[in-house]
């Protein structure tokens, strides 16, 4: 009877696998979720960021959403998908209800209106530059909210359309053709004329 | 693809755009390869979207990485499981660390230029708290009060922090653990984020590592990372070496921790301040290793308080320090007492386990597996893990 209550040998979160933690997390361990936050959450904000809805005063609000999110919902995760594309999935979810959100909106209109850095080149090259991204842009905002995505996912973060079909619940030929209409619908945009 | 389809498509009929576009980024199958040898408005186009591909991922670089700052502050609110204050609190909470960065920062400088033996200045800021860094502490407040939290990177603070109210609550953290106080003076030292020791000045402190367990400070006393001190000896510190029975070391522990009540559950009020100062009287007694007198102590502090949550965990402890003086009759009586009081308790599952193994000893199985089921809903693994190991010991 002594020995029921010996102390339990517990391994640190970071020898973990990121099935393991999710189990933890399940169990209310927050350390567990801090690591899953440390070994995902710099891919979640890159993609965050890259899908250019987040005002950037909110993006940590919704980065530390996504993993509370996580956290609420790890007793739900099946297997059936890779740990970070699970996380992947949730961040999603939460990228969706933050743009529904009407307020929200309003305040990713000043996202729009503020472009990348360009690097110092020559200075025709720079103008050049400057309306290439300046069209992308205004194609990337005008895309919707699906073909967004997988665009992003896709080419931007180089996933596999597989994987992407897993986050998005949907089928891979489903990817490829909203992929499609993304592209052809950029393409059109670089082609378009300055001032048409 | 259909058969016609196949068809179509070695006769040279071009193939869906979407498989032009799958193929920018994935070898594409041989037939459509020998069409796009064949074709050249589909090599044209395929061409096209591969260009298109380069220039977004240029134009669309990639993002600048998240800070250490971020990335530790998001971390610090998901550990503590408090929700990030809205935007405009987090502006004034942005701003007040930056002050409070500032001002250590000052103190630093004035430090730095002073004579070694020149003692620390003491800071004082907005807050409960008064912080006097030592040498060259890094920390940073990341949330103002009413819940105020301090993060703790590096180096020695010592804290004093002014007695709390109502719902108010005052954390130090690191990476690892978190401490918690209700009014005490203190000193945390911490290195490369994670908490190395407490001392307790006056007061009492609760340390609780994320990777689980607790352990109580009162005043004198001191924690250190990895194996847990208690300058006095105590019947908790031997805890920690000794084979724990069930009753001198109640279930949810964990390695490097101490049982002990919850200051948190052990609110106490102005009001209440005598019963406040009986209940660390009694526990001071348990920790002395005197149990009948800590029993009896934790029963004046619930005669003193009835109806307040101090006077649940009092009768909790008393109902332990019973079992720990080896009345077991009559731990099995309080303990029963306290089930049948506070049914909904957080202290339920434990009570109901540490009954149980009171009952195996007995050889009352029937009545042991009964108390063993209801700790086994205990929310804390701990708990539940005791409580499946007695469901297993008294199976028939």
């Amino acid at each position: 009877m002594t020995d029921n209550l010996l102390p339990f040998r517990r391994v640190s979160p970071s020898k973990r696998s990121d099935a393991l933690l999710l189990s933890a997390c399940a169990e209310g361990d927050r350390t567990a979720l801090d690591e899953l936050f440390r070994r995902h959450g710099d891919r979640v904000r890159r993609i965050l960021v890259r899908l250019r809805y987040i005002h950037s005063s909110d993006l940590d609000d919704v980065l530390q959403s996504t993993f509370l999110e996580v956290y609420r919902s790890c007793a739900r995760f099946t297997g059936r998908a890779a740990v970070g594309t699970w996380i992947i999935g949730i961040a999603m979810n939460v990228v969706r209800h933050y743009v529904r959100s009407e307020t929200r909106r309003k305040s990713a209109l000043s996202v729009v209106a503020r472009g990348p850095v360009l690097r110092q080149n020559g200075a025709d090259e720079q103008i050049s530059r400057r309306q290439l991204l300046a069209k992308l842009e205004a194609g990337f905002e005008s895309l919707s909210h699906e073909h967004r995505v997988v665009f992003t996912l896709c080419d931007l973060e180089e996933m596999k359309s597989i994987e992407v079909a897993r986050i998005l619940n949907i089928a891979e030929g489903t990817v490829w053709r909203r992929l499609h209409d993304a592209r052809q619908h950029l393409r059109r945009h670089v082609s378009e004329e300055p001032g048409r | 693809m259909s058969l016609l389809a196949a068809i179509a498509e070695a006769f040279g009929r071009c193939p869906p755009g979407w498989k032009l576009t799958r193929a920018v980024t994935e070898i594409p199958e041989s037939r459509l390869a020998n069409h796009l040898r064949r074709c050249e408005r589909c090599a044209a186009e395929l061409e096209a979207l591969r260009e298109l591909l380069v220039q977004t991922r240029v134009a669309f670089a990639e993002p600048e990485p998240m800070s250490e700052g971020e990335r530790d502050t998001i971390s610090l609110h998901l550990l503590a499981e408090t929700p990030r204050p809205r935007r405009e609190k987090r502006t004034l909470s942005k701003a007040m660390a930056a002050v409070v960065t500032l001002a250590a920062a000052g103190a630093l400088l004035v430090i730095a230029v002073h004579d070694h033996k020149t003692p620390p200045r003491s800071q004082t800021v907005t807050s409960h708290a008064s912080v006097r860094a030592m040498g060259q502490a890094t920390f940073s407040r990341v949330q103002a009060p009413p819940d105020e939290l301090l993060r703790v990177d590096e180096g020695t603070i010592d804290l004093e922090v002014s007695p709390l109210v109502g719902t108010e609550r005052f954390r130090v953290l690191t990476a690892d653990a978190e401490v918690e106080v209700r009014g005490t003076s203190f000193r945390v030292v911490a290195h490369d984020r994670k908490l190395m020791a407490v001392t307790v000045f006056r007061g009492r402190v609760e340390v609780r590592p994320f990777g689980g367990g607790v352990a109580v400070l009162d005043a004198g006393d001191s924690w250190a990372r990895g194996k847990p001190e208690l300058e006095e000896g105590s019947p908790t510190a031997q805890g920690s070496t000794a084979a724990p029975h069930p009753l001198n070391r109640p279930p949810p522990v964990g390695p490097g921790s101490e049982p002990a009540p919850s200051p948190s559950r052990a609110r106490r009020s102005d009001r209440k301040e005598s019963a406040g100062q009986s209940f660390d009287r009694a526990w001071a007694l348990l920790r002395g290793g005197e149990a009948k007198a800590a029993a009896d102590a934790f029963g004046e502090v619930a005669r003193l308080a009835p109806g307040s949550a101090l006077e649940e965990d009092a009768l909790y402890w008393r109902a332990v320090s019973t079992a720990r003086a080896q009345d077991r009759p009559a731990a099995a009586r309080l303990f029963g007492e306290f089930l049948d009081r506070f049914p909904s308790s957080s202290r339920a599952g434990e009570a109901a386990v540490a009954l149980g193994w009171i009952r195996v000893d007995e050889g009352h199985l029937d009545d042991a597996r009964a108390l063993f089921k209801l700790g086994a809903r205990d929310p804390a693994p701990e708990v539940r893990a005791s409580a499946e190991d007695g469901l297993r010991r008294t199976q028939r």
